[in-house]
């Protein structure tokens, strides 16, 4: 096998572009080309001596290991040091995701299932604790595969390590679990789990909020940041918090602590709420409560510069929308609000394209569904819409206005829940299940920590 | 977008291309058939497919291969080239449904072959830039390593390990379910 040095000198396409650019000369060029090709000439000799064991070249094996998942990927590093250089290698990491990201932007078959439990009572008369047992459960949609959903990582915190969770977000593969004390990130393909440290600058008691907190990618560092917002202490009343700071944590970074952003958010924003994500800005409810005038819009942070902006949210649309009705999402790479809406009986799911200052919003898709508890998650090249309604996940046929009729309709309560352990090899049902939290979900080999050491993963 | 393949193809039928494999063997292909190759297809742009291509790596064997599937793919080219990521052509992409299951019929009977033959595809796709050609056979060949042990790869494709054992065993200790 070649040196790994082979691969990163690659995008080997561009001799030949560069080749034919230089005009007249280019089909003896092309004829002879550069070393990158004659090494080509070269192997295809030694193959020909050997052609019942044929030998995998570099640029090949590149082409061929973007397309295998995660899991295989981990295990092949031990096959030689040029294996494990490509694999480890950041740009090789990469164009894998980026071969996830586009297969599952094609046809959405790959979702992570995460269901939440209630805890039993200690007693009559006593709340509902939710369990801190985190489970991500890997489920391809494909013919033969979407009757069963299979573990993928499992992360038991000890009991009373959070009591309230936030919605969890995600991005690349990587999951964001805010909660009331702690916020964790996960990447379940490579079953790895990172512990955020606790904000030094709250104010704000833990337990008694979930700081609004989002997940996303900085592509000017190519680093994924989680910037969580927090309370300033007011002197006059330490009961009322009158102002708002933010704080970024890079994932993969050395230090590994919170950094405060130069700037603050522009308004209070809502707890209790996680970001949505989209090109390279999270998106936040303003806490209009709290706040003298608030515009109809969302807050914006931008990953890259960590700056704020506001971008109006719907704003023609009559009668306005509360912002609680509406479920903010990434949908086709682009920013979506969807909500029910009363008059019409429909789902309207509204996109825009532009997410700065003047987005121009379009009213998408209006879909008949009984009632508020839908939104979309993710579209289909095949011409329809994937949307989560409780625990269904239903496809939606465009051209035919309805959903589905063959296989139209998944039920999460119905899957067979397979475990990592014969105990629960033919699946589980859920006792005291809250809810279903589902991700559309693309593998990514990006370690959580500069050493990849991150929590240990209970098996 | 399938219709506007076609149409093309007529357009061009009249420009035909002259390929030449390693062995001298000379292949006739349309215009639209060979301008799946973007190698060619840049060659084309820049004049300069006057006297025949030649292309001294892939043998007449495999040209043969890769023509009868870009001829197959070609009146698809241009449907699978519009729906690269835009939000409306996703949607709304209208595509004839059994001409696509004939072409995943087609493309199921192309890789019925060898591990050599389908290696020598892979290396003429990626030489002459045929994306699709290049993602079917790669597939293929993911699709049958996936499950695979680090042995069973070396053995499958004389692979030397040349990792430490040290190395070998710390790899295996940090992802150890991953051998399981």
């Amino acid at each position: 096998m070649g040196h790994p040095c082979a691969v990163r000198g690659r995008r080997r396409r561009s001799y030949l572009i560069s080749a034919t650019a230089e005009g007249g000369e280019c089909i003896k060029r092309c004829a002879g080309v550069s070393t990158g090709h004659r090494a080509l000439i070269n192997t295809a000799n030694k193959r020909k001596r050997k052609r019942n064991t044929p030998e995998l070249f570099d640029e090949i094996v590149w082409e061929i290991l973007i397309r295998l998942p995660v899991n295989s990927l981990l295990r092949f590093r031990s096959v030689s040091k040029a294996w494990r250089a490509i694999i480890s290698d950041p740009s090789f990491v990469r164009a894998h995701l980026h071969f996830c990201r586009q297969s599952q932007h094609q046809n959405p078959t790959s979702f992570l299932i995460t269901p939440h439990m209630f805890l039993e009572r200690r007693g009559p008369g006593t709340a509902k604790g939710i369990s801190t047992d985190i489970r991500f459960y890997q489920w391809h949609l494909e013919e033969d595969t979407r009757k069963t959903a299979t573990l993928a990582y499992r992360r038991h915190f000890p009991a009373g390590e959070f009591g309230r969770l936030s919605e969890m977000a995600h991005c690349d593969g990587l999951v964001l679990l805010p909660t009331n004390t702690k916020a964790y990130v996960f990447n379940p393909g490579t079953r790895d789990a990172i512990e955020l440290p606790e904000s030094k600058c709250n104010a704000l008691p833990l337990r008694r909020t979930c700081l609004p907190t989002g997940l996303g990618f900085d592509a000017a560092t190519g680093r994924y940041k989680v910037a969580r917002a927090f309370y300033r202490p007011s002197y006059d009343d330490p009961m009322y918090m009158a102002a708002m700071g933010m704080e970024v944590f890079t994932i993969g970074s050395e230090d590994g602590a919170w950094r405060e952003t130069l700037e603050d958010p522009p308004y209070l924003m809502l707890s209790w709420q996680t970001a949505a994500h989209c090109k390279g800005c999270l998106f936040f409810f303003i806490d209009k409560k709290n706040c003298q005038s608030p515009p109809q819009g969302l807050i914006r942070f931008s990953l890259q510069d960590e700056t704020f902006g506001v971008t109006p949210l719907l704003p023609y649309v009559l009668p306005q929308v509360e912002d609680k009705d509406v479920v903010l999402s990434e949908l086709h790479g682009e920013l979506c609000a969807s909500f029910f809406s009363k008059p019409l009986q429909r789902l309207l799911i509204w996109t825009t394209e532009d997410v700065l200052d003047d987005p121009p919003w379009i009213c998408r898709y209006m879909i008949a569904v009984p009632d508020h508890q839908y939104h979309p998650m993710a579209l289909h090249g095949s011409g329809g819409i994937l949307f989560q309604g409780g625990n269904c996940l239903f496809y939606y046929d465009l051209e035919a206005q309805d959903i589905r009729e063959e296989d139209g309709i998944h039920e999460m309560d119905r899957l067979t829940y397979v475990g990592l352990n014969r105990r629960d090899k033919f699946g589980r049902t859920w006792k005291n299940l809250k809810f279903f939290h589902l991700i559309s979900y693309t593998e990514n080999l990006v370690p959580l920590t500069a050493k990849r050491q991150g929590l240990q993963a209970l098996q | 977008m399938a219709s506007a393949g076609s149409g093309d193809e007529k357009a061009a039928a009249a420009a035909m291309i002259t390929l030449i494999s390693s062995d001298n063997e000379k292949f006739e292909v349309t215009e639209a058939t060979a301008t799946l190759s973007q190698t060619i297809r840049h060659m084309i742009e820049d004049g300069c497919t006057d006297g025949g291509v030649p292309l001294p790596n892939v043998t007449s064997k495999i040209l043969a291969r890769v023509i009868e599937y870009c001829k197959k793919h070609a009146t698809a080219a241009a449907g699978e080239e519009g729906s690269s990521s835009s939000f409306s052509d996703a949607a709304f992409l209208e595509v004839d449904r059994a001409f696509l299951e004939e072409l995943e019929e087609f493309d199921d009977a192309f890789l019925e072959v060898d591990r050599a033959t389908l290696f020598d595809l892979i290396l003429a796709a990626n030489y002459l830039d045929i994306k699709g050609l290049l993602n079917l056979t790669c597939q293929k060949v993911a699709d049958s390593v996936k499950g695979k042990t680090p042995e069973q790869i070396r053995e499958m494709y004389n692979i030397v390990n040349d990792l430490t054992p040290e190395e070998e065993a710390e790899i295996r200790r940090e992802t150890q379910w991953a051998f399981e």
